[in-house]
């Protein structure tokens, strides 16, 4: 825990520590009071009450808690500062080190993560840093020091006021073992229900539609009770120790009475101490209550901590600031295979193919079987496992991310537009377009005539919050960015949702625009879209299995002769997915 | 005094429990100062000129008494509070996932659903 706190605080480890030196100082100026009331009670109990003595002593209460609270704000001031630096350096960092992850580490699962620990954890961090670190050190010192005190004054007595508080601690070290476990379990079980409620909040237009409300709000309904029972489970697990600890840590009095009752009257302890333990003994019980919540705050935070470190270290691509410029763009894979992070089972196994500049290559295939994985590969979604991929007569991986990303146009089979106005999301293909090369792209991508027929035209705000597009329409808006970035590389992944026949032809005028000499990837639905392509490989259960010329293939009579006869009957059918 | 008018609304069904926790935990305020009026008695006991230790040992077991009947007293107005917290918030749940299924089809289409 230490260790991954110097880690996290890096540069600002010294005003960190002064931080929690003043607190530990601050702790230790906190018992000089009780020394006081017991110099206090000597006075008034003695023979010769001293009038000017006993007012000095209490003149000086105030003076001791002024400089108390003094350094702790000056610890405080430290430490919201340290928290402040070094959570700006962690965004930073963590902002830099996403630029350089792998683009395939941004999947669905990866980027919901990736979100909450720059949001939430992050902030969780700061709330420790800031408060709960230096709390943490006073709620522990501020015993410690009381309780030497203690020791020191009266042994026997001592004794008495702390037997019963070790007994709540042996209770509470015995049960924090089993807590990192449920810590989990609730953890867990927070996420499923945060899911279940996205999914059936996000979903719920669907569901009505497909009228299937009873069924997914019985699941909706039995994952809330999961949740539920798994609460009520904790707080009753919970319970009987926290009370246990609860009862043993506030009822000191019952100890200290009785022995100092005894050693009274055996007068081995005067009364000014007696009075002085009756008074200390309940308040040094309650310094123990923080330290249970402190437990639970540590154990959650730590969580929070092992997370962002976690980003912080993911493993990043290796990349150089300088190395080669491609020459010439076609693509050569050979003998490549790959596996996801995590599974044994090659998705893909000894693939081998080559388009040459300027021509187009087409991907089809069952879903599933690897299309999608093969094209992400180009631009180094992920390194490939074992065999190479070239552009010209380079490896990919000895160009700078940068370059190499440069002359690819990627146009993805999940469609996704920022909150914001058309023409901000074509201009992301080319960040110092002019208006009028995004208009261009625009037309070129025959978005142009249903742009013009929107209430506020290129200004038209659209995503997730704006205006709803058809997918036709978003479709052409990610092929006129890709028209936009001019590369001399596409890689189409082409949507497989369902599409209008007026809309199709839409796009396939923007495709054939965007295509025009280029070296193209294109995974197709549609195999009548791709009949005149130089080639065709077609792909199956991560294998290429049948290749060549759309007439060759059909000659074959092998999977892709099979799907184009199930292709044409479906279009002679009327029926077109 | 809102906050409370609010928890009882959002309570329904439920209301009279909360009432009754929330009347317990008063209680628990007043007889949580029993302790200190106790502790004050031995300290009175200690001053006086003739200090009876009898008396002091009763005043004890009393205090000792009143912990134990406070600690479980705490225990289970807790558990309760705890249990009813998490009904509580299943049921607004339930309740208003359920009221978004019978909604129209057209509320979606105009509201962004995140
Ligand atoms: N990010 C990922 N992590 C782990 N496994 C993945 C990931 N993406 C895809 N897979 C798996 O890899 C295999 C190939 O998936 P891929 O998306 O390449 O198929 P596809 O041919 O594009 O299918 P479709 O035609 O449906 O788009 C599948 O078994 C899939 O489950
Ligand atoms: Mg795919």
């Amino acid at each position: 825990m230490l260790r991954d706190l110097i880690r996290l605080a890096g540069k600002r480890k010294a005003k960190l520590i002064s931080s929690c030196f003043l607190s530990i100082i601050s702790s230790g100026l906190s018992v000089i009071p009780f020394l006081l009331i017991y110099q206090l009670l000597l006075l008034l109990f003695s023979s010769n009450t001293n009038q000017e003595n006993t007012w000095f002593l209490v003149a000086l209460l105030p003076f001791v808690y002024t400089i108390m609270y003094i350094v702790l704000i000056y610890a405080y001031d430290l430490s919201h500062r340290a928290a402040y630096e070094i959570l700006y350096d962690v965004r930073i960092e963590l902002g830099q080190r996403m630029t350089k992850l792998p683009l395939g580490y941004f999947n669905e699962k990866n980027t919901g993560e990736t979100e909450t620990i720059m949001n939430e954890n992050v902030e969780r961090l700061e709330f420790f840093l800031a408060h709960h670190l230096p709390e943490t050190i006073t709620t522990i010192f501020v015993p410690g020091f009381l309780a030497a005190l203690l020791f020191a004054l009266d042994w026997w007595m001592a004794m008495a006021s702390t037997s019963l508080i070790i007994i709540a601690l042996v209770i509470i070290l015995l049960n924090a073992r089993k807590w990192q476990g449920m810590v989990d379990k609730f953890l867990t079980a927070q996420s499923r229900v945060n899911s279940t409620i996205v999914e059936y909040t996000q979903g719920i237009a669907a569901i009505k539609a497909f009228n299937q409300t009873a069924e997914s709000f019985g699941k909706y309904r039995k994952n809330m009770a999961m949740w539920r029972n798994t609460l009520v489970k904790w707080s009753k697990e919970t319970a009987l120790p926290f009370t246990l600890y609860q009862a043993f840590i506030t009822s000191p009095l019952v100890v200290i009475i009785p022995v100092g009752v005894w050693l009274y009257r055996h007068e081995t302890l005067t009364l000014e101490m007696f009075l002085l333990f009756l008074l200390v003994g309940p308040i040094f019980g309650n310094l123990f209550m923080r330290i249970y919540q402190f437990l639970r705050y540590w154990l959650e935070e730590k969580e929070c901590m092992d997370r962002v470190n976690k980003l912080r270290y993911a493993k990043v691509l290796p990349d150089y600031e300088e190395g080669r410029s491609p020459s010439r763009f076609d693509i050569t894979f050979r003998d490549v295979s790959f596996s996801y992070d995590g599974d044994e089972k090659n998705v893909l196994h000894g693939i081998n193919f080559h388009v040459p500049q300027g021509t187009m290559c087409a991907l089809v295939g069952p879903s599933g079987t690897g299309k999608t994985t093969i094209a992400r590969l180009v631009p180094r979604f992920w390194d490939v496992k074992n065999g190479e991929i070239l552009i010209g007569e380079c490896n990919i991986k000895d160009f700078p991310l940068e370059r190499l990303l440069s002359c690819i146009s990627l146009v993805f089979q999940e469609i996704y537009l920022f909150n914001d106005t058309i023409l901000k999301n074509i201009r992301l293909g080319k960040p110092e377009a002019t208006e009028e090369e995004v208009k261009a792209a625009a037309c070129a991508a025959r978005c142009d005539e249903f742009i013009e027929k929107l209430p506020d035209g290129y200004n038209t705000l659209v995503g997730e919050r704006g205006l709803g597009l058809s997918a036709g329409e978003k479709q052409r808006i990610c092929i006129a960015r890709a028209l936009l970035k001019d590369a001399p590389i596409v890689i189409l992944d082409e949507a497989t949702a369902f599409i209008d026949p007026e809309n199709e032809k839409l796009i396939q005028e923007a495709v054939n625009n965007l295509v025009k000499d280029r070296t193209v990837l294109v995974i197709a639905h549609m195999l009548s879209t791709i009949t005149n392509v130089d080639q065709i490989l077609v792909v199956e259960k991560g294998r290429i299995v049948e290749r060549g010329k759309h007439k060759e293939l059909v000659k074959e009579g092998g999977l892709f002769s099979r799907m184009w006869e199930a292709h044409i009957s479906a279009l002679g059918w009327g029926i077109r997915s | 005094m809102g906050m409370f008018r609010e928890s009882f609304f959002l309570a329904g069904n439920n209301k009279n429990r909360l009432k009754f926790i929330f009347s317990l935990m008063a209680l628990r305020g007043i007889v949580k100062i029993l302790p200190l009026l106790i502790l004050y008695l031995v300290v009175l006991e200690l001053l006086s000129a003739r200090v009876d230790l009898g008396k002091i040992l009763v005043l004890t077991a009393i205090l000792a008494t009143a912990f134990f009947v406070i600690n479980i007293w705490d225990h289970y107005l807790a558990l309760s509070a705890m249990k009813l917290g998490h009904k509580l918030s299943y049921d607004i749940r339930i309740s208003l996932s359920d009221k978004l299924r019978k909604l129209s089809l057209g509320f979606f289409s105009r509201r962004p659903t995140g």
